[in-house]
C-alpha cells in the first residue's frame, strides 16, 4: 500500500482512504465514479464534499460509510480496514458507528416522530424505555419536542429532515454521512440543518462528511473538498488546488 | 411501543387489503365446503342421534339371523332390559290424496313410554294423538313438496283405509331419514296394520317397526339404569364371542354411520379437491400482493439496512406483516362465514361448523399467509441501501 496522508497533530483521523477507485459499467458504458482518492477526514470536523452531479459524491459516501464496496483501494475507518471485513461485520460497523442522513429522509411513513427514532434503536438492542428517552431528547434537540406523534406526511420537508437528523444523532454515531440533506429545503431551513449538523460534530466529536452543492452550507463548514470526475480537485485545508493524485 | 409491522399494516392498509380479502374469501370457501359436507355427512346420523338408545348391537356377519335370534333371547343377558329392532330400508308406498297418487315411506312406532327407538321429536302429546287409529305425522318437507295440509286424508291402494295428517315434524331431521333410510311419516302399529294388512312385519318387540323392511340392521338396547354403557358394552361383547354380534355406543354408531357416508360419497373427494384449490389459488395471489406490498415499502427496508439493523429484524418485520394479514384474514373469514351460514340457512341449506373446523380453517389461513410471507421475503433485499444515495 502507498503511504497514507500524514495526520495533523491536533485532530484525529476518523477515516483515511488510500487509492480508492470505483468503476461502473463496461465498454462504452464504463464510468469512473471514484479515481484513486486518498484523503483523511477528522473527528469533530464538518467536511463538505462539493461537485457537479455525477462527479462521484454519492459513491464516496457509499464507500466510506460501508454501504458499497470500492473496486480498489482501502478505507481505514476508526483504525480498521473496513472492506476487508465480512458483510455481517460491516453491517455491525454501520450499526455501531455510522449515522446517515439521506436526501429524502428515509423515514418510516407509518411511524410518528418519536417512534421513528426509538424503533430503530430497539432493533439495535436498546430497551424500549431507553429508546424512548433517547428519542425524546433527540426530538427536543432538533426543536420538535411537540411533534412526537406526527407522521412524515403530516410534517414539512424541513421538519422531516430534522427528524432524520435526530434519528441519526440519537444513537450517537462517530461517523456521520449526509447526502444532499438540504437540497429539498428553502434557505432558512437549509441553514438550520447545517447549524444542527455542525453542533452535532462539536458535541459528540463526530466526523461529518456532507455531500452538497448547496452554497449556503459553506459558511458552516470546517473544511471543503471539491470532486470532479471521481477525483478530489481541491481541499480548503491545503488552501490550494490538489495536485493530480497520481 | 407498537411494532413496525403492526404500524405498517395499519398505515398501509390499502396495500394489504387485497391479501386480507383473498385470504378471507378462500377461508370462507373452505368453511362452506367443509360446513356443507359436514352437515350432509352428519345428517346421515341425525335419525340415530334423535333416538334415546343406551347401546346398539349390530351383526358382524352378512345376515340378520343372529340379530333376530338375539331378540328372542333377551332374557339371557343381564345387561339388556329391553331390545328393539332397528329396521333398514323402507320402500315408499303409494298413497292417494284427492285424485293424485303420491309416494310416502311410513314407519310404525310403538307409543309406550319406555320405548327406545322412537325419535325424541315425537312428543308424548304426539304419541297420544297417534294412538287414535288412522292418524299420521309427516315430515314438513312433504308439506311443501306434496302440498300436504293438516287434516288431509291419505288413502291406501284399495281406498279401504285413510290416514289423517295430524302434524308435521322438523324438516332438518328429515334429512337424517335419507341416510337412515327410514320413513317420512310416523303411524302407530295398529294404524299401520289397518292401512296395509298384507305387508310382512318384523318380529315386533318395540318401536321402529317399519313396513316393507328388507332386514333388521341393528338392535337398540336399554341397559339397567345403574350400569354404565361402557361396562355393559364390554360385558356384552364378552358374551357375544362366537355369535357374530357386537355392542357399540350410540356415539360410535353415529361416527360409523358418518364415516361410512364419507367414504362412500363422492362428496368426500370433491371436498378434498375444493380444499386444495381453496388454499393453493389464493396462495398464488397472496404471494403477489405481499410481495408488492414489500416492494412498495422497499425504501423502508433499505433504510433499515443502512442503519445497520440486522437482517433478521427485516425478516421478522415482513413475516409479522404476513402474520397480521393472516390474522385479519381469519377474523374477516369467520365473520363472513357467519353471514353466509345465516344466508344459506334461510335458503334451507345447513352448514355444520364446529370449533374444530374453525381451528383448522384458521390454521390453514395463517399457514397460507406465512408461506406467502416466506416466499415474498426476497423482495426485502430488492433495494440496496446504497440506492438511498442519489
Ligand atoms: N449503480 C450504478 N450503475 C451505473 N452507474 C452508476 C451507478 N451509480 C453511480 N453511477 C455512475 O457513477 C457516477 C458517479 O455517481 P454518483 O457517485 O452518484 O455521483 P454524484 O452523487 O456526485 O451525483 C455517475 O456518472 C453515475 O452515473
Ligand atoms: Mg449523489
Amino acid at each position: 500500500m502507498t503511504s497514507l496522508a500524514k495526520q495533523s497533530p491536533t485532530t484525529v483521523a476518523a477515516i483515511q482512504t488510500c487509492g480508492l477507485g470505483k468503476v461502473f459499467g463496461e465498454g462504452r458504458q464504463r464510468v469512473i465514479a471514484l479515481d484513486d482518492v486518498s484523503i483523511e477526514l477528522c473527528s469533530g470536523q464538518m467536511t463538505l464534499l462539493m461537485g457537479p452531479s455525477g462527479s462521484g459524491k454519492s459513491s464516496m459516501i457509499a464507500a466510506l460509510g460501508g454501504l458499497q464496496a470500492p473496486d480498489t483501494g482501502q478505507v481505514i475507518a476508526l483504525g480498521e480496514d473496513l472492506w476487508s471485513r465480512s458483510s455481517r461485520k460491516i453491517t455491525r460497523f454501520r450499526r455501531d458507528h455510522c449515522g446517515f442522513v439521506f436526501q429524502s429522509g428515509g423515514l418510516f411513513p407509518a411511524l410518528g416522530a418519536r417512534d421513528q427514532i426509538a424503533l430503530p434503536l430497539t432493533f439495535l438492542g436498546w430497551s424500549a424505555a431507553e429508546a424512548k428517552r433517547a428519542a425524546c431528547e433527540a426530538l427536543d434537540w432538533v426543536g420538535l419536542a411537540d411533534r412526537q406523534d406526527s407522521r412524515p406526511s403530516e410534517m414539512s420537508g424541513g421538519q422531516n429532515q430534522r427528524i432524520a437528523i435526530a434519528r441519526m444523532l440519537a444513537k450517537k454515531p462517530t461517523l456521520i454521512f449526509c447526502d444532499e440533506p438540504t437540497s429539498a429545503l428553502d434557505g432558512k431551513n437549509g441553514a438550520n440543518i447545517a447549524e444542527l449538523l455542525k453542533q452535532a460534530a462539536a458535541r459528540h466529536n463526530a466526523m461529518i462528511l456532507c455531500v452538497t452543492h448547496d452554497e449556503r452550507l459553506v459558511p458552516h463548514a470546517d473544511r471543503i473538498l471539491h470532486i470532479e470526475d471521481g477525483r478530489i480537485t481541491s481541499d480548503s485545508e491545503e488552501d490550494k488546488p490538489y495536485a493530480a493524485n497520481r | 411501543m407498537k411494532s413496525l409491522a403492526r404500524s405498517n399494516v395499519g398505515f398501509h392498509w390499502r396495500l394489504f387489503l387485497s391479501a386480507v380479502s383473498v385470504l378471507a374469501l378462500s377461508g370462507c370457501l373452505i368453511y362452506v365446503a367443509v360446513g356443507i359436507s359436514a352437515a350432509n355427512i352428519r345428517s346421515f346420523s341425525t335419525y340415530q342421534r334423535s333416538l334415546d338408545v343406551d347401546l346398539y348391537i349390530r351383526s358382524t356377519g352378512r345376515d340378520s339371523v343372529s340379530l333376530q335370534k338375539l331378540l328372542t333371547e333377551v332374557d339371557l343377558y343381564e345387561d339388556i332390559i329391553r331390545a328393539e329392532p332397528y329396521l333398514g330400508r323402507t320402500r315408499p308406498q303409494q298413497v292417494r290424496l284427492d285424485d293424485e297418487v303420491k309416494q310416502l315411506s311410513i314407519a310404525e312406532i310403538e307409543l309406550g313410554e319406555d320405548v327406545i327407538l322412537v325419535p325424541r321429536f315425537i312428543s308424548s302429546e304426539a304419541k297420544e294423538a297417534l294412538s287414535v287409529p288412522g292418524t299420521i305425522i309427516v315430515s314438513s318437507t312433504l308439506k311443501e313438496k306434496n302440498d300436504f295440509k293438516m287434516g288431509d286424508v291419505l288413502w291406501n291402494s284399495d281406498d279401504s283405509f285413510g290416514l289423517e295428517i295430524i302434524g308435521f315434524f322438523d324438516a332438518a331431521v328429515n334429512r337424517g331419514f335419507i341416510g337412515a333410510r327410514t320413513g317420512y311419516g310416523f303411524v302407530s302399529p295398529e294404524t299401520g296394520r289397518l292401512f296395509s294388512p298384507s305387508t310382512p312385519r318384523a318380529i315386533h318387540f318395540g318401536g321402529g317397526v317399519s313396513r316393507n323392511f328388507s332386514r333388521i340392521s341393528m338392535v337398540g338396547v336399554r341397559i339397567p339404569p345403574d350400569t354404565s354403557p361402557e361396562i355393559a358394552k364390554q360385558r356384552l361383547n364378552q358374551q357375544f364371542k362366537g355369535a357374530s354380534l357386537e355392542a357399540i355406543t350410540p356415539q360410535e354408531m353415529g361416527r360409523r354411520t358418518s364415516l361410512d357416508a364419507i367414504l362412500e360419497s363422492k362428496q368426500f373427494q370433491g371436498f378434498l379437491v375444493v380444499g386444495v384449490f381453496a388454499v393453493l389459488i389464493p396462495l398464488f395471489i397472496i404471494v403477489q400482493t405481499l410481495r408488492s406490498a414489500i416492494l412498495t415499502q422497499s425504501q423502508q427496508f433499505a433504510t433499515m439496512r443502512a442503519l445497520g439493523i440486522p437482517s433478521r429484524h427485516l425478516v421478522s418485520t415482513a413475516m409479522e406483516q404476513a402474520f397480521w394479514v393472516g390474522t385479519l384474514g381469519i377474523g374477516v373469514s369467520y365473520c363472513v362465514m357467519l353471514g353466509v351460514k345465516a344466508g344459506l340457512l334461510g335458503r334451507g341449506i345447513d352448514m355444520y361448523v364446529t370449533s374444530t373446523v374453525v381451528w383448522y380453517v384458521s390454521a390453514a389461513i395463517l399457514l397460507a399467509a406465512l408461506i406467502a410471507g416466506v416466499i415474498s421475503l426476497t423482495a426485502i433485499f430488492k433495494m440496496k441501501p446504497q440506492d438511498l444515495l442519489r
